[in-house]
């Protein structure tokens, strides 16, 4: 179960209504916010996930940019959707 | 994963995100454990030439996990989602990890020594008539050690890297405008630009720390205005404050139509121009001396109703473009990357924006600057510093000066007239000469060019009929066509130092195993070389009789660095690089030694040492009080200029047409390139699930109205056919990127989609390199 971090980019205007829409979703959890946006770490249950994660950050209206800062993936040889994945 | 190291692990993850957002938090230089049990230790990523700095987290043999560095002032803690997976890259289940060898027309698995002897006897044959075909992703010690086995040992100067495809026309454009290869300015530059223009090149994907770096400075407010000038809308665009969409080919009159307005409104910087240019006409890379007036007269075609016919861009657009270099208050920097180099006109185009900048006085200062982004890892720090072309030598040297050939015979203790005058192939003539049977081998590291040379049918197609040596990590197109196939170390597998865009070196220290019996790319070549010493070859010998790679140890007594046990042991790179530094102050690239390295994030050349005992790097060259080798009181010293007189060279390059343009036949233009998710071919990238289920499978991009005038849908099969092959692809309209109307683009990360199949090999005749923006083609829905 990877754990990832993120720095959302977003104007100050916007910072509230992005936690709060983000605050209380399982696995996600936001630290201080700055100026130029907050940080946000999450334990998803597969590597997918997180990436999915990513995506729908980098979506989220008033979003400039959500930036992966951090990638933890110690027991991703575990995670059996991994071993689905076609070779190319 | 236990629930309370995972909530641990958020901690760190939190605090790593803040520490980024704060600016904070201190990572040392070498490996530490980390509160989470983690050791971590610095490597610059191996992806793009941006150099960003990673922090690897290695656990139990294994790497773990990565986080931006936020010591290393390239990224400042962030990376791009490659970069976040290049531990992930390592881990793909068809490592290579044994040798083969190919036997019955099957490749089946053989011994080192079997492997080493296979390729000694087939060089010994003849060779003359072997080749190396290397890499911008070669480590800076792996490219010195092939300089040294072919040209200062086999006497052989057939060596030439991918780097050929991507920066060959920034090289040649550089040694033609200043006399010398490597940027003038650096990335701190775009931390104090106005505007910002964009030449042909989508940072947004290909070089997204930096781009963010722009980017974060619009969000914090400051007025940092981005022009994109392009031949498609892509997510550079988005950011844009505007978009000229030009005409394939048209980058070469719109430089010169900014010219022709400044010269002619007398909004040029005049007395920079004096003081630091002279005027050059002609084709070729000497030319002949030009007047200012003449110059002037010359640049009359280029109005803007000329550069609307051939450009594309209407003469408003163009007056946009004159007045911000007319504008003296303005800090402007140009980037560019594969639209301008990979163009049958490359080396022009790179003169010209080198004109703009020099007209306008907008150069060798802080915010204005002219800058060639890389696109490998080390295309700077080990292609072009140490050499690995056809016709250089390591330190800016070139083998058709018998001073330049003399210098490196001294250097490498080899016997005087070992090292050959001509130079030898550059990369499309190579695999032209291998397609014909001229040259019978080749050896090929860290690149995959039966899935990246242009026109493969007719350059790479009879690679199985001669003898390919592939030293690669994972099975390829390449490694599908070879003799002998070796499997190598990657990345943290192994020490290594590459050089990026900004002339920055960076150093890291091996961290984990490679898988099985995959091995250095430095020992292979030393191990060849070792046993061609053993079988008599004289080249492999220095000018004492001992083996061409001797190095003593600390007791004096020469290390066995052939023998795979000793190798793992040694720190060969320290060996290799303190034996290549003295090459780089002949040129005055002056790289700093490798314990600095080993301490710092990095250092950008020229390094001297400071007379208190420091090492002092250099962030703009050719800027007096930044570069130590410019003579005080001349502001601006070009000392590597052409005509030793301290000035950069103004060229009158002309518009030419493409060479191969659509018709009626072909009626469309393709363009090919990359996307932010796959690096290259996709070796790396399509092993690593998250990467590869974001982008698949390659497609077709085409305009939405010609979409609609050819009743194409996004998903439908369309065939693209040129006058050299054909593909069929699924069509995506209204996806990453929007070509302009009468073209396409596809990307080329993808094997079973081998888009060089229907790319020209036509090329830049001064750089050699490639032009895979612009053939012409038909679509046509299946």
């Amino acid at each position: 179960m990877p754990v990832s971090a993120y720095v959302v980019r977003c104007a100050p205007e916007d910072q509230s209504r992005l936690r709060a829409e983000l605050a209380g979703q399982p696995g996600i959890e936001l630290g201080e916010s700055a100026s130029t946006g907050f940080p946000v770490a999450a334990d998803t249950p597969t590597n997918r996930a997180a990436a999915e994660l990513g995506e729908r950050l980098q979506h989220l209206p008033g979003v400039k940019a959500a930036v992966l800062v951090y990638h933890n993936f110690e027991d991703v040889a575990d995670d059996p959707a991994e071993a689905t994945v076609p070779a190319p | 994963m236990l629930s309370n190291r995972r909530d641990f692990l958020k901690q760190a993850a939190l605090a790593a995100a803040s520490s980024v957002l704060a600016g904070t938090m201190i990572r040392p230089a070498q490996a530490a454990e980390g509160a989470d049990g983690l050791v971590w230790q610095k490597a610059p990523c191996r992806f793009c030439g941006t150099g960003c700095g990673v922090m690897v987290g290695v656990k139990d043999g294994r790497v773990v996990a990565v986080q931006g560095d936020l010591e290393n002032p390239v990224n400042r803690g962030l990376l791009c989602v490659k970069g976040y997976h290049a531990g992930v890259a390592l881990y793909g289940k068809d490592r290579l990890t044994t040798p083969l060898i190919r036997k019955d027309g099957q490749l089946t698995p053989a011994s080192w020594e079997e492997a080493i002897e296979a390729i000694a006897r087939h060089i010994l044959k003849d060779p003359s008539k072997f080749s190396f075909y290397g890499s911008g992703q070669w480590t800076i010690p792996e490219g010195y050690t092939v300089m040294k086995f072919m040209k200062g040992g086999l006497g052989n100067n057939h060596v030439d890297p991918n780097a050929r495809l991507c920066m060959a026309s920034a090289v040649v454009g550089m040694v033609t405008t200043y006399g010398v290869d490597e940027p003038s300015g650096c990335y701190d530059d775009l931390d104090t630009a106005d505007t910002v223009i964009l030449w042909g090149n989508n940072p947004a994907e290909m070089h997204p720390v930096l781009w963010s770096r722009i980017v974060d400075r619009r969000l914090k407010g400051q007025k940092v205005e981005i022009i994109d000038l392009g031949t498609r809308r892509t997510r550079s665009t988005e950011e844009a404050d505007h978009y000229l969409e030009f005409t394939p080919q048209g980058d070469l009159a719109i430089a010169n139509g900014i010219c022709h307005a400044l010269v002619k409104s007398g909004e040029l910087d005049r007395d920079w121009v004096t003081k630091h240019c002279n005027f050059r006409k002609g084709g070729d890379a000497d030319g002949e001396a030009m007047t200012f007036e003449d110059y002037a007269k010359w640049l009359e075609t280029y109005t803007p109703e000329f550069v609307q016919k051939v450009g594309g861009i209407r003469p408003a657009q163009l007056q946009l473009l004159v007045d911000r270099f007319a504008d003296p208050n303005r800090k402007i920097v140009s980037l560019w990357c594969m639209g301008m180099n990979q163009h049958t006109r490359g080396t022009w185009i790179n003169n010209l924006v080198y004109n703009v900048h020099f007209l306008s006085g907008k150069f060798g200062k802080p915010g204005s600057t002219a800058f060639s982004l890389t696109g490998q890892p080390s295309a700077c720090g080990t292609c072009r510093e140490v050499g690995t072309l056809g016709h250089a030598l390591p330190g800016g040297r070139i083998v058709a000066n018998e001073d330049h050939r003399k210098q490196c015979e001294e250097l490498w203790n080899i016997p005087a007239g070992r090292i050959g005058a001509k130079p030898g192939h550059h990369a499309v003539a190579l695999f032209d000469a291998l397609q014909k049977g001229d040259l019978t081998g080749a050896w090929v590291q860290v690149t995959n060019p039966a899935q990246s040379m242009p026109n493969l049918n007719g350059l790479t197609s009879k690679l199985k009929e001669r003898f390919l040596v592939v030293s690669d990590i994972y099975p390829t197109v390449t490694t599908d066509q070879a003799a002998v196939v070796l499997p190598s170390a990657m990345w943290v597998e192994k020490n290594g130092m590459f050089g990026n865009s900004e002339r920055r070196t960076q150093q890291w220290f091996k961290m984990i195993e490679p898988p099985g019996q995959a091995r250095d790319d430095v020992w292979q070549v030393i191990a060849v070389a070792r046993r061609l010493f053993e079988l008599g070859h004289p080249g492999m010998k220095n000018k004492d009789g001992d083996f061409l790679f001797t190095f003593k140890g600390a007791d004096g007594k020469p290390v066995e660095l052939w023998k795979w046990d000793v190798f793992r042991q040694t720190n060969a790179d320290r060996l290799l690089f303190e034996e290549y530094r003295p090459f780089t102050a002949m040129k005055k690239y002056s790289l700093a030694p490798y314990d600095e390295l080993v301490k710092s994030r990095g250092l950008r050349w020229p390094v001297v040492k400071t007379p208190e005992g420091t090492w002092k790097e250099t962030a703009r060259r050719f800027v007096e009080g930044e570069d130590p080798y410019v003579k005080p009181g001349s502001g601006v010293d070009f000392y590597w200029g052409r005509l030793k007189d301290g000035k950069a060279l103004i060229w009158a390059r002309p518009y030419e047409a493409p060479p191969e343009v659509p018709d009626e036949k072909f009626p469309f233009w393709l363009r090919t390139g990359r996307v932010l998710e796959h690096w290259h071919p996709g070796t790396m990238t399509r092993r690593v699930p998250q990467l590869h289920r974001a982008m698949p499978r390659a497609y077709v991009e085409l305009n939405p109205g010609d979409a609609a005038r050819l009743n194409i849908s996004t998903g439908d099969k369309v065939k693209l056919s040129s006058r050299r092959g054909e593909l069929v692809l699924p069509a995506w309209i209204n996806g990453r990127s929007t070509p302009a109307r009468g073209a396409v683009f596809v990307p080329f990360f993808a094997e079973e989609s081998l888009i060089n199949l229907v790319t020209l090999e036509a090329h830049c005749p001064l750089s050699k390199e490639p032009d895979y923006k612009k053939c012409a083609v038909a679509v046509a829905k299946v």
